[in-house]
């Protein structure tokens, strides 16, 4: 009854009743909408961690490096020699290390050439076909099937650079040989073939078995007249190549040790023409920023939802008295001061309840206006479940609808009703 | 008499009120047969005795005994319950909870029995056809019959009305008087009326003067 009666009153005066739910729910809103997203970044941006202790490009800067070779979002800050990177591939200090070489992209979705481990360190498995052994073949990221409808044995034609208005390299069709199940890593938004596929369409390399390069005349400045073996398992078994002129953008390394996390970095810093990054400590560095701006418009909306609980307050305050005799009633037919005083409170929680319900709401309509209006280039998208910190702060609303009300329900409670009652 | 007739008495009774002198109330012994009217000008006392006899006073000295119940002594969450499971309480101005209706304001007793019950009072006292309307929509004559019908919904063994005519015409005195007369007698409530009205002298007959 005390619920009911509560929630009467609230309805009852609905303009000061939508002036607190709104101050709770945007309140509320914003900082269940920041944690979202700094939830899902810091998840997104461990989870495409993986087993990477070092990242090693062309210098430049490390943030970049990391950015572009852990995470995809960015474009990398050179190429190195890959006779100097399989130099450091036989480093003892080094457990595993996969190469990387990109540069060009379909639709938007870049199209790395790498090694069969890339897929291993990301746990990506196979959702259709095998994974890809010959030149020219891809395994496509689940997102990029699913966004650009393509399918098992079909074949599509890269572009030059990351923008969709690039050059299309159409003397060289890629062939779909496996798509990949949704792993939630930067695997879902990459087409993934071997590095021979990258080094012969842009001319720095020639396969025996390159079956979908067609022969017609391609502008490119590089020679190929050396004979050359090298370290990557391709599926070929002849290739001409001259190995001086190939490059990759960089190395995924795991170190064998923790103290080789911190003296090879070192080492490949002062000693070679190639840069050496550790993606924890950059990604640590990029958080440091970005949360302070994310502290900033948290403190703001905490501050929102403090406000929201003082006009609580002032609410039930300026209630209480004109609803001095409602109480006394109320006394008068059996109701105890312990249950005017829950009268108030749950006006209160009512209040708060509604709001921060409403400012959930409110967020997860955000979430779905951020993934709709792209968060692509992030390579990640928002969920709308219920994020850890988002339980914090349903008890931290709660509480101050609580708390807010707890002093009018106080003077609720000492009400004399005698006095109140007094036609005398 | 009826063999359930509820009486109440009261010993002694004296209040004060902060830095002044106690008042003495005069003993008052009545039976649910007869209503009972205490009676005096503004500022006599008779307000506060009613206080007392609802529970919402503690007296200085002296007793209430509804029946065996010697009640002025219970602490105040008993009083409470007391006063929710026997007692009911009309205002000279009727007071209710605005936001809800008049059948929810009639209802909200913890103690209260259902809607049904409270359909039939209102029925009986003529405002059913307003029992979804809130009460700040009914005429003065209207909310004190709604307020007559909430001090009933308890099976309230004592009645007590404060003023309940003063702001009435003599028609609609003698309507609400015939009503809190009928709604006892069919309750076997106790009524007693503090009134400075002297119309309801030709009502009641059992009259204490403060």
């Amino acid at each position: 009854m005390i619920w009911k009666i509560a929630w009467k009153n609230i309805v009852h005066r609905p303009l000061n009743s939508i002036l607190c739910i709104a101050l709770i729910m945007l309140g509320t809103g914003i900082i269940s909408l920041l944690s979202i997203v700094e939830t899902e970044m810091g998840n997104r941006f461990k989870n495409n961690k993986a087993d990477i202790d070092l990242v090693v490009g062309a210098k430049g800067s490390p943030l970049q490096l990391v950015l572009s070779a852990v995470y995809h979002i960015d474009s990398p800050p050179g190429n190195i020699n890959l006779e100097e990177a399989q130099e450091l591939m036989q480093d003892p200090l080094v457990e595993t290390a996969i190469p990387l070489s990109y540069g060009d992209s379909f639709k938007g979705n870049r199209i790395l050439g790498t090694t069969p481990e890339f897929i291993t360190n990301y746990s990506g498995i196979l959702k259709d076909g095998r994974f890809n052994e010959e030149s020219m073949e891809v395994v496509l990221g689940n997102n990029v099937a699913d966004q650009n409808g393509l399918e098992l044995g079909g074949s599509f034609y890269g572009t030059h650079g990351e923008a969709n208005d690039g050059h299309v390299h159409d003397n060289a069709k890629y062939e779909i040989v496996g798509i990949l199940e949704q792993s939630n890593s930067v695997l879902d938004n990459l087409i993934i073939t071997n590095l021979e596929s990258v080094w012969e369409i842009h001319g720095h390399y020639e396969g025996s078995q390159s079956s979908n390069h067609n022969d017609h005349d391609h502008d490119h400045d590089h020679d190929h007249d050396h004979e050359h073996e090298h370290d990557f398992d391709h599926g070929h078994e002849h290739q001409e190549v001259n190995t001086e002129d190939l490059e990759i953008t960089a190395l995924l390394i795991k170190c064998k040790t923790k103290i080789a996390e911190l003296s090879l970095p070192r080492r490949i810093n002062q000693e070679t023409n190639m840069q050496a990054a550790l993606p924890g400590l950059e990604i640590n560095k990029l958080f440091s920023s970005l949360g302070v701006g994310i502290s900033t418009v948290k403190f703001v909306g905490v501050s929102v939802v403090f406000m929201a609980g003082f006009s609580v307050f002032l609410i039930l305050l300026d209630r209480l008295k004109r609803r001095k005799s409602e109480l006394a009633v109320m006394r008068t037919l059996g109701y105890s001061s312990a249950q005017l005083f829950s009268l108030l409170i749950c006006e209160g929680i009512i209040l708060a309840i509604v709001g921060c319900g409403i400012g959930l709401i409110m967020s997860r309509i955000g979430v779905y206006i951020v993934n709709s209006n792209g968060v692509d280039s992030l390579n990640f998208k928002l969920h709308y479940s219920l994020v850890h910190s988002e339980v914090y702060l349903v008890v931290l609303t709660l509480s101050v609808g609580l708390v807010s009300a707890f002093f009018p329900a106080i003077k609720a409670m000492r009400t004399n009703v005698s006095s109140i009652l007094k036609s005398d | 008499m009826s063999e359930t007739n509820n009486i109440i008495r009261t010993n002694k009774l004296s209040y004060r009120y902060e830095d002044s002198i106690p008042i003495q109330f005069p003993d008052i012994h009545v039976d649910s047969d007869t209503p009972l009217l205490i009676s005096g000008e503004s500022g006599s006392g008779k307000t506060t005795l009613l206080h007392m006899l609802a529970g919402l006073l503690t007296p200085l000295e002296g007793t209430i005994m509804l029946n065996d119940e010697t009640y002025s002594s219970y602490s105040e969450s008993k009083k409470d319950k007391f006063r929710g499971e026997n007692i009911g309480i009309v205002f000279q101005e009727a007071q209710f909870v605005e936001s809800l209706s008049v059948i929810e304001n009639v209802t909200l007793s913890p103690f209260a029995e259902g809607k049904e019950k409270a359909q039939r009072v209102l029925e009986r006292l003529g405002v059913l056809q307003h029992q979804s309307t809130k009460t700040n929509k009914l005429s003065t004559g209207q909310k004190q019959r709604v307020s007559i019908a909430r001090a009933t919904m308890n099976k309230a063994r004592l009645i007590l009305a404060d003023e309940p005519t003063s702001a009435l015409d003599d028609k609609n005195c003698s309507n609400v008087i015939q009503l809190l007369f009928e709604v006892a007698k069919s309750n076997n409530s106790i009524l007693i009326v503090v009134s400075h009205d002297k119309r309801l002298k030709q009502f009641i007959n059992n009259v204490v003067e403060l």
